[in-house]
């Protein structure tokens, strides 16, 4: 497979649908925790990596889980086999390049 | 909140904003509710974080819509949409085959007129120095004399040529035969910046009396009478011209040399000027063009030009009136050869692209019908996520393609149709033909295929919106809304105004053709015969000679069987180009500074006027009888002469004074011209111009070279008879232009007739392409109803009212589309007025049949699907949806 790079923000989308389905809301909640609030993502940016997973069938909406029906108006995502698969790649690839990083001795800057 | 809804519905795409919308604001709502908790700086940065996320987003799904998403990228994509382009238009013969001819024949007609324009007006003269070349005062016929003192005077050309034409005789290499050589002072080819390929140009030396007689060859007159033997320089041939019965080749001319004069130039011949003669006869009338010096530009000719002929006035006021000298002008080169036929070819230019709208306005209708029936299988692809752009990228394709082969086609009629026209239409051709240049072409695709991704444009856009349920729901093969309806109705009302315009412009075209030709030439033109003969000059030296050839060939000439009256002119009547001189009629005051009245001259021989045909109102024609001792001279004038200089009495016996008496101012004016007869107004110009004075002369008087003899019979004469009658005189002597009288009194219609053709045939093109656009929308619109038509049927509704009811709605809007085009037909024929003759641009005799006329068209084209269709079977039409 050739080096394609997946954009961050679907990476993160995909991240946060690791551990189970969510709409929306709960996906940049995830997403802002995790970074310790450091990454929080608007409404297109959100919406427009969602609309681009689910288009190369990565993720895909699902009705909402047991226990959560009241919010009619939210659409829950899941990740699916190909995304999971896609997402495995992507962190291959980081991995790749941090262990080069490393090698070379490039200390990380900021944040984790 | 309001805000962000606002944002977002003007950076977003519609899709994307009605799919994602409503989930970004409630998202954004939750954001700025967080935000607000934390204090008023985080909100009003959060404000500004939604704004700039919702533009960067827009941006996004924008450029997302028109680049690929999904299936393929960029060029790779591309091609895929051509292949599928290609396999769709194969499956579809039917619309293929309309639109493709349907853009043919606009393409066709309009390729055709291209190679015209791209041979006239946009091929850059090959000569050398062809930006630096200026023909100075176009006007005027350029004596030698007038030439050398040009170029020694003028400070702003370099230096100053004299061209001019004749028709010499080359009897050598093969049967005799008559060419056209081109008779120019030695420096031509220097100021053009051409050189032979063969041997050497002409020198000044070779212009000088008593130089040994030269000639340049033609490339194509050597390749084909001298074998393109090189050995042909140094030759002596026998060609003739100004007392030379033989010349020597000193060079051969390039094959790409266009001649000035024309393509059939042969040949070319230095003219001899003596240094020393100052005569201004204007006896070697020649056009004169100049090289620009350096630094010169037109403008500073221009103004030298003007100011030297004001200055030839001075010294010559007899020969230069301030009518002539008013038109001294220089012009490029280039600009001064098309100058006549730029207009025609413009106009013709737009009536060609009136055409191909109406083509375009037919293809969109066919694509709107086309793709109106497909809009469930593009909705169902846009709901996959197919992508707007994606789609619309796929008919733009099949399009361009279909512009393609349309394109194509048309470049082919276009090649058939050359043949044709060039046939019946020569004078819009240039001599060399029309070429089909590679330029040609390539523009030629390039239109056709823009036109084509154009008019698919519209219904594409229409068609990739994708609000897939009401697609996948609807009825096989719908437009889903009123809106495709009324595009197709005005495209089809636009196409009929368009053709209406054409067929208007060409009715008005055909009735001042048919007005001109009503006009009375003042001659009879049946029964008759005209051709040309010129004096050779090696043979007839002086003016004696020049006399009685004419003489002893007029009387061969009556001998001939079926001859009735014979008699030669200078110049026929209703040709362009006058012969003007000035006259001081006996008893005109002529005011101090004031204007010296010309008149229009004719030098004629006894019988011409029985010959023509012409009507002798007082007095008689001149004989060879009159005055043969006398100084004075006899002529007759016409009726416009006899009006404006007499009025009051008759002409007959009145005169014209002498020129040189009038300039000296000495008080006895001595008589020059008596008058004998005065004739009924013959047409010299055109039909279409006010006949002026004219003044009629013994040949025997004034001999030029170069007569026309006009001959009428009772029964018809075998030309053969006419020009064996010349060459038993002379055998050597060329006989040229034979034709009717009839033909030269068509000559003044010559113009107005090839535009008349022109638009007569655009219109038909713009006719038919639009009746097919008629009958196509007209037949798409009553197919979708077809279930209808079925229903009320069966329910007992009767055929015939249907029928009509249906084609009223038709008619109307072809009614509207063709009063839609009369004022544009107006605002076309206020800009033809100067051409139209005897008819206005709304004229009612001609507005009224051609209106209705189209009106019946159009209707015949709605009757026949719409008939079609209340015909139907209402079980068939039930179940075919």
């Amino acid at each position: 497979m050739a080096d394609d790079v997946l954009p961050p923000a679907e990476f993160r989308v995909l991240l946060a649908l690791l551990d189970g389905p969510k709409h929306g809301h709960g996906i940049r909640i995830d997403v802002r925790e995790r970074t310790g609030g450091r990454v929080d993502m608007g409404p297109g940016t959100l919406y427009g990596a969602i609309k681009r997973l689910a288009r190369r069938g990565w993720i895909a909406e699902v009705p909402a889980p047991e226990g959560e029906e009241g919010d009619e108006r939210r659409r829950y995502y899941e990740m699916t086999e190909p995304g999971r698969e896609a997402a495995g790649h992507e962190a291959a690839r980081m991995d790749e390049l941090l262990g080069i990083a490393r090698a070379k001795r490039l200390r990380p800057v900021g944040g984790g | 909140m309001i805000v962000y809804r606002l944002l977002l519905a003007l950076a977003l795409p519609p899709a994307f904003r009605r799919e994602w919308g409503s989930a970004m604001t409630a998202e954004a709502r939750a954001q700025l509710t967080e935000a607000r908790g934390k204090g008023i700086t985080r909100l009003l940065l959060r404000a500004g974080a939604l704004a700039v996320d919702a533009l960067r987003t827009g941006a996004r799904e924008w450029s997302d819509e028109f680049t690929m998403t999904s299936e393929g990228t960029g060029m790779r994509g591309w091609v895929q949409d051509l292949k599928v382009g290609m396999r769709r238009l194969a499956r579809a013969p039917g619309f293929t085959a309309v639109a493709a001819t349907t853009l043919a024949l606009a393409i066709g007609v309009n390729a055709l007129i291209f190679a015209l324009v791209d041979s006239v007006l946009l091929r850059s003269l090959p000569y050398a120095n062809a930006d630096r070349v200026v023909a100075l005062w176009t006007t005027e016929n350029w004596s030698r004399e007038m030439v050398a003192l040009a170029g020694d005077e003028l400070r702003s050309v370099e230096s100053v040529a004299g061209h001019g034409g004749a028709n010499l005789w080359l009897s050598e290499a093969g049967a005799p035969t008559m060419l056209f050589v081109s008779q120019v002072t030695p420096n031509l080819h220097e100021v053009l910046g051409v050189r032979p390929v063969q041997g050497r140009g002409f020198t000044t030396e070779d212009g000088l009396p008593g130089a040994e007689a030269v000639t340049l060859l033609s490339h194509r007159i050597w390749t084909e009478r001298f074998g393109g033997d090189p050995e042909v320089i140094g030759r002596s041939i026998a060609l003739g011209g100004e007392g030379e019965p033989r010349r020597t080749v000193v060079g051969v001319m390039p094959t790409d040399y266009l001649p000035l004069g024309g393509a059939s130039v042969a040949a070319w011949i230095p003219v001899v000027t003596d240094p020393a003669a100052e005569s201004y006869d204007g006896s070697y009338f020649m056009g004169a063009v100049g090289l620009a010096a350096p630094g010169s530009d037109l403008a500073a000719v221009r103004a030298e030009v003007r100011e030297w002929a004001d200055r030839m006035q001075e010294r010559n006021p007899g020969w230069f009136d301030s009518e002539r000298v008013a038109r001294a002008d220089a012009l490029m080169l280039g600009d001064s050869l098309v100058a006549d036929r730029r207009t025609p070819l413009l106009i013709a230019l737009a009536g060609v692209a009136l055409v191909l709208l109406v083509a375009c306005a037919n293809l969109a209708n066919l694509v709107l019908a086309r793709t109106g029936s497909r809009e469930r299988e593009l909705s169902v692809r846009t709901a996959l996520g197919s992508g707007r752009g994606r789609t619309i990228r796929l008919v733009l394709a099949e399009n361009a393609l279909l512009g393609l082969l349309g394109g194509a086609l048309g470049l082919i009629l276009a090649l058939g149709l050359r043949g044709a026209v060039i046939r019946w239409v020569p004078a819009l051709f240039p001599p060399e033909g029309a070429e089909v240049s590679a330029r040609v072409v390539a523009f030629t695709l390039a239109l056709s295929m823009a036109a084509a991704t154009l008019a698919a444009l519209v219904p594409a856009l229409r068609a990739s919106r994708g609000s897939p349920a009401p697609g996948l729901s609807g009825a096989r093969g719908t437009l889903s809304d009123r809106g495709g309806a009324r595009l197709q109705g005005s495209l089809v009302a636009a196409q009929l105004a368009l053709a209406t315009v054409l067929v208007i412009t060409a009715g008005l075209l055909g009735r001042s053709l048919a007005e001109l030709a009503a006009v009375d030439p003042g001659f009879r033109a049946e029964n008759g015969l005209a051709f040309t003969v010129t004096a050779p000059a090696d043979v007839y030296p002086d003016d004696e000679s020049v006399v009685r050839f004419f003489q002893e060939v007029r009387r061969a000439l009556i001998d001939v069987p079926g001859v009735e009256h014979t008699g030669f002119v200078s110049r026929l009547p209703m040709a362009s180009g006058m012969s003007r001189i000035t006259a001081y009629p006996e008893g005109v005051e002529i005011p101090e500074g004031g204007k010296v009245p010309e008149v229009d001259h004719r030098l004629v021989t006894p019988g011409y006027f029985a010959a023509i045909g012409a009507t002798m109102r007082e007095g008689r024609p001149p004989t060879d009888a009159d005055d043969i001792e006398s100084e004075v001279v006899v002529g007759v004038v016409n009726r416009a002469a006899a009006e404006r200089f007499w009025p009051d009495g008759s002409a007959v016996g009145r005169h014209f004074m002498g020129r040189r008496q009038a300039e000296s101012g000495s008080g006895g004016l001595s008589p020059w011209l008596r008058v004998v007869g005065v004739v009924e107004d013959i047409r010299e110009g055109g039909p279409d111009r006010p006949v002026g004075p004219a003044l009629y002369i013994l040949h025997r008087d004034w001999p030029w070279r170069t007569m026309s003899a006009v001959i009428r019979s009772r029964a018809g004469v075998d030309p053969e008879g006419l020009e064996a009658a010349v060459w038993s005189v002379n055998p050597a002597v060329p006989v040229m232009g034979m034709r009717t009288l009839a033909h030269v009194a068509a000559q003044g219609r010559q113009r107005v007739r090839v535009m008349a053709i022109l638009a007569t045939a655009l219109g038909g093109v713009a006719l038919l392409i639009g009746s097919l656009g008629v009958y196509g929308v007209v037949s798409y619109a009553v197919g979708r109803r077809r279930a209808e038509f079925g229903v009320r049927v069966a329910l007992g509704a009767d055929r015939r009212t249907l029928e009509r009811s249906e084609l009223l709605r038709a008619g109307r809007l072809v009614v509207f589309g063709v009063l839609l085009g009369v004022p544009g037909a107006w605002a076309v024929g206020r800009g033809l007025e100067s051409v139209f003759f005897g008819v206005t641009p709304m004229a009612p005799s001609v507005l009224l049949p051609v209106v209705s006329a189209l009106t019946v068209v159009g209707l015949l084209a709605a009757w026949v699907p719409v008939r079609r269709a209340t015909r139907v079977d209402p079980v068939e039409a039930l179940r075919a949806d």
